[in-house]
């Protein structure tokens, strides 16, 4: 199947806006601290124990002007940034033809906080339908997308998809598809997971070690089925769904076999891996199939130790990684969730030194 | 062969066929009683039960109240589902027994949502409200994000293939029909389970009530007189194959998926656009390799809010000139039921191409200048149909066009 170029990718994380910060310090820069959260990001008034890596200091009007921003959740405003940067950075001749490039963005369920806070205005107001009509559109999951086709004047497909922790991997797959099939010339996909007082209840209630924090950020990455000479990687090949109850490694195995045959790709040519996975147990169980396919292979480390927990942008924020990270040559990303879900990519990093 | 030309666009790509239908929805459950239903336009609005409407100056929707045999089904899996999974299980459920499916272990789940899991997110809400976060339990944090409902399908149906959620608003069930048909096209599945499904909910209740969207009538699409929607609910959901694959287990071909188009109109979060959809119009007249004047009926949108009928009949119009098909809306019949909208017209489509008639625009009384179109007011109508495009728009100007063919017609190329 055709390779599909990564032209490019932009990052937002608990080291700031940009590449260039979460590239210095995943070599080893300092991490700005975790913070709790402020009061101001709280429409229910009960703040989290846990700090988290979010980006206390994002200013959305700075980046995007102050015209519409404040209206706008954290997951469109940097999901705007996101794809905006990203255009910026590619040729002319790459980001022109507004009617073929569009948007794909992975999601756990879009803004969690548009959707409570909404849903807990019309229990709070005067009336149930007294609810602010500029929040509503907010409140549906495709808002982001839409809103990056909006500021950007993307007119081409615009689609969101859910896999929850594994979004990152949904937004790959369905756009490597989607270019395959010529729906689109050039393809912004990748996935942005707010902090929020919804997902930080939420974290706090499935993971109960205190010690894992939740992050905000995201990746988007600029994709397109036309091979390029500066293209920063390549796609090969991306796998996602359920495994078999009670499979687990073999089941993993198995999946990672046939992302292999999908890519015409032998396991002698695979030379690393990582994993995107925050649980433990399924980690060590993708770590066990990796080292029963390809023997010991180099391990690029899941970055959730130290940028923390990014939910449903966890998967592009550890692709970003990976194409900083590793060397040169195929590799393969990984992760499963406690529900069964089990995503894989193959992709191929370019040798650069920009970064 | 007439139409021997027709789908040719892509011609390295398999071809998918649509072989089982299932449906949930508020004027019957299963494809007998959807066609029953379609066919005497028929049109059912009641109070809402599914949340507390305290408050509301009015709060009737198309509910589903009636479960009919399969009550018992939805009650045993709502102990570990939401709402939302609730109607897709059944719906897919109907959909495989259809399609006359003993093994679909392989088979993939593609399934389209406006507001996903929105009774559980509305429960989680006044809980913490009332009691404080803590009190909480973790099933339904676990089952608050969108994909759950896909993953529940699949874990009902016992499926190891993917299992995605696509969540592009009141557009998704044509996004997710769509991709299901490129997951075939391309030769990543030979089946693959794909449709719709939402819940009423009060977020969105509220929401369009704020935006003065909800009629306090019923639902009267391109009519003089038409002052919103309804919110609906439901699932539909349909069993798409290779056209090789359901040939080698001679399973009924009801129609064949001949292409989709896909827009973003990047203009205005709630206002569309007519110029975007035309494009999305003619782009899957493209992929489909279908001229205007093959299509024999449109399934619009058809919200029978002001806007968007007008809007709608204008983009109609620039693509098909004065001679525009038949364009019915379903809506007036079962409601605005959201993600699964598009799916639902797709099944009506099929319903329709298999029993040769035009289900009808009801609750018409007065033709709008504005929105001069020929809805098939209020009666069903004969009508013999090789050709369909079923209509999808959402928040966000998500637009989707997708292209059905008449089984029928496959199976005479086929001789």
């Amino acid at each position: 199947m055709t390779p599909i170029a990564i032209l490019d990718v932009g990052v937002a994380s608990a080291a700031g806006i940009g590449l260039a910060p979460f590239a210095a310090c995943l070599r080893g820069a300092a991490l700005p601290a975790p913070a709790r959260m402020e009061a101001s990001l709280s429409a229910f008034g009960h703040l989290p124990t846990r700090a988290a890596h979010w980006l206390s200091g994002f200013d959305a009007g700075a980046h995007l002007g102050r015209k519409g921003v404040a209206n706008l959740d954290r997951t469109t405003q940097l999901a705007i940034l996101l794809c905006r940067d990203l255009l910026g950075t590619l040729p002319a001749h790459l980001s022109e033809g507004r009617e073929s490039t569009g948007v794909v963005l992975g999601t756990s369920g879009g803004s969690f906080k548009s959707i409570a806070d909404f849903i807990r205005s019309t229990y709070a107001g005067p009336a149930p339908h007294m609810v602010s009509p500029m929040q509503f559109p907010n409140t549906v999951m495709n808002s982001a997308a839409a809103q990056c086709a909006i500021w950007n004047g993307l007119r081409g497909l615009n689609s969101t998809v859910c896999a929850g922790d594994l979004s990152g991997f949904a937004a790959l797959q369905y756009a490597m598809r989607m270019l395959r099939l010529d729906h689109a010339r050039l393809l912004l996909a990748g996935a942005v997971q707010e902090y929020c007082e919804f997902g930080a209840f939420a974290h706090e209630s499935l993971t109960p070690d205190p010690a894992s924090l939740q992050a905000e950020g995201g990746a988007v990455f600029a994709l397109s089925a036309a091979p390029d000479d500066g293209a920063i990687g390549t796609l090969l090949a991306v796998r996602l769904g359920l495994l078999p109850a009670g499979s687990g490694v073999s089941g993993m195995a198995d999946a990672i076999r046939r992302l292999l045959r999908d890519a015409g790709v032998v396991p002698g040519e695979i030379s690393w891996w990582s994993t995107a996975s925050k649980g433990e147990a399924q980690a060590g169980a993708e770590a066990e199939a990796v080292a029963y396919l390809f023997g010991a292979i180099v391990t690029v480390p899941c970055i959730a130790g130290r940028f923390g927990d990014a939910g449903g942008a966890s998967v592009a924020l550890q692709v970003a990684a990976c194409l900083i990270l590793a060397p040169d040559g195929i590799g393969l990303v990984t992760a499963a969730d406690a529900g069964g879900q089990f995503g894989c990519a193959l992709l191929r990093r370019r040798p650069r030194t920009v970064h | 062969m007439e139409f021997g030309d027709i789908g040719t666009s892509n011609p390295g790509g398999r071809r998918v066929v649509v072989t089982g239908i299932g449906v949930v929805s508020n004027v019957g459950i299963g494809r007998d009683a959807f066609t029953q239903a379609l066919r005497s336009g028929k049109c059912v609005v009641s109070d809402i039960r599914g949340f507390e409407t305290d408050g509301y100056p009015y709060a009737h929707a198309t509910e589903i109240h009636d479960l009919g045999t399969s009550q018992h089904d939805y009650d045993r899996l709502s102990e570990s589902h939401g709402r939302a999974a609730c109607l897709a299980i059944l719906a897919a459920r109907q959909a495989i027994a259809d399609a006359g499916i003993d093994d679909c272990t392989e088979a993939g789940v593609v399934l389209g949502t406006t507001n996903g899991e929105s009774q559980l997110l509305d429960h989680i809400v006044r809980t913490w409200m009332q009691q404080g976060p803590s009190h909480i339990p973790q099933a339904d944090w676990q089952n608050a994000p969108a994909h759950r409902i896909a993953n529940a399908v699949s874990r009902a149906l016992g499926l190891r293939g993917e299992s995605l959620v696509v969540a592009t608003a009141c557009a998704a069930g044509n996004y997710a029909i769509g991709h299901a048909t490129d997951v075939i096209t391309a030769g990543e599945a030979d089946m693959m389970i794909c449709g719709g499904v939402d819940a009423v909910n009060r977020s969105a209740y509220s929401g369009f009530f704020r935006l003065n969207a909800i009629t306090p009538d019923v639902c009267r699409p391109f009519d003089a007189g038409r002052q919103g929607i309804l919110t609906g609910e439901g699932a539909a959901i349909l069993v798409l194959e290779s056209l090789a694959h359901a040939r080698g287990r001679g399973a009924p071909i009801l129609a064949e998926i001949l292409g989709y188009g896909l827009t973003c109109d990047a203009n205005h979060m709630v206002a569309p656009h007519a110029d975007s959809i035309a494009r999305c119009i003619r782009l899957a007249h493209e992929r489909s390799g279908v001229k205007p004047s093959d299509i024999d009926l449109i399934s619009a949108h058809g919200t029978g809010t002001r806007t968007n009928d007008v809007v709608e009949v204008a983009a109609i119009r620039q693509v098909f000139g004065a001679a525009a098909p038949p364009t019915v809306s379903i809506k007036s019949m079962i409601g605005h039921t959201m993600g699964a909208a598009s799916a639902m017209g797709a099944i009506a489509c099929i319903i329709g191409m298999q029993n040769d008639f035009i289900p009808p625009t009801v609750n018409f009384r007065e033709a709008d200048s504005a929105c001069d179109i020929d809805c098939v007011p209020n009666h069903a109508r004969g009508a013999s149909l090789r050709v369909v495009e079923n209509h999808g728009f959402a928040f966000g100007g998500n637009n989707g066009v997708l292209i059905l063919r008449n089984g029928r017609d496959i199976a005479e190329l086929a001789a």
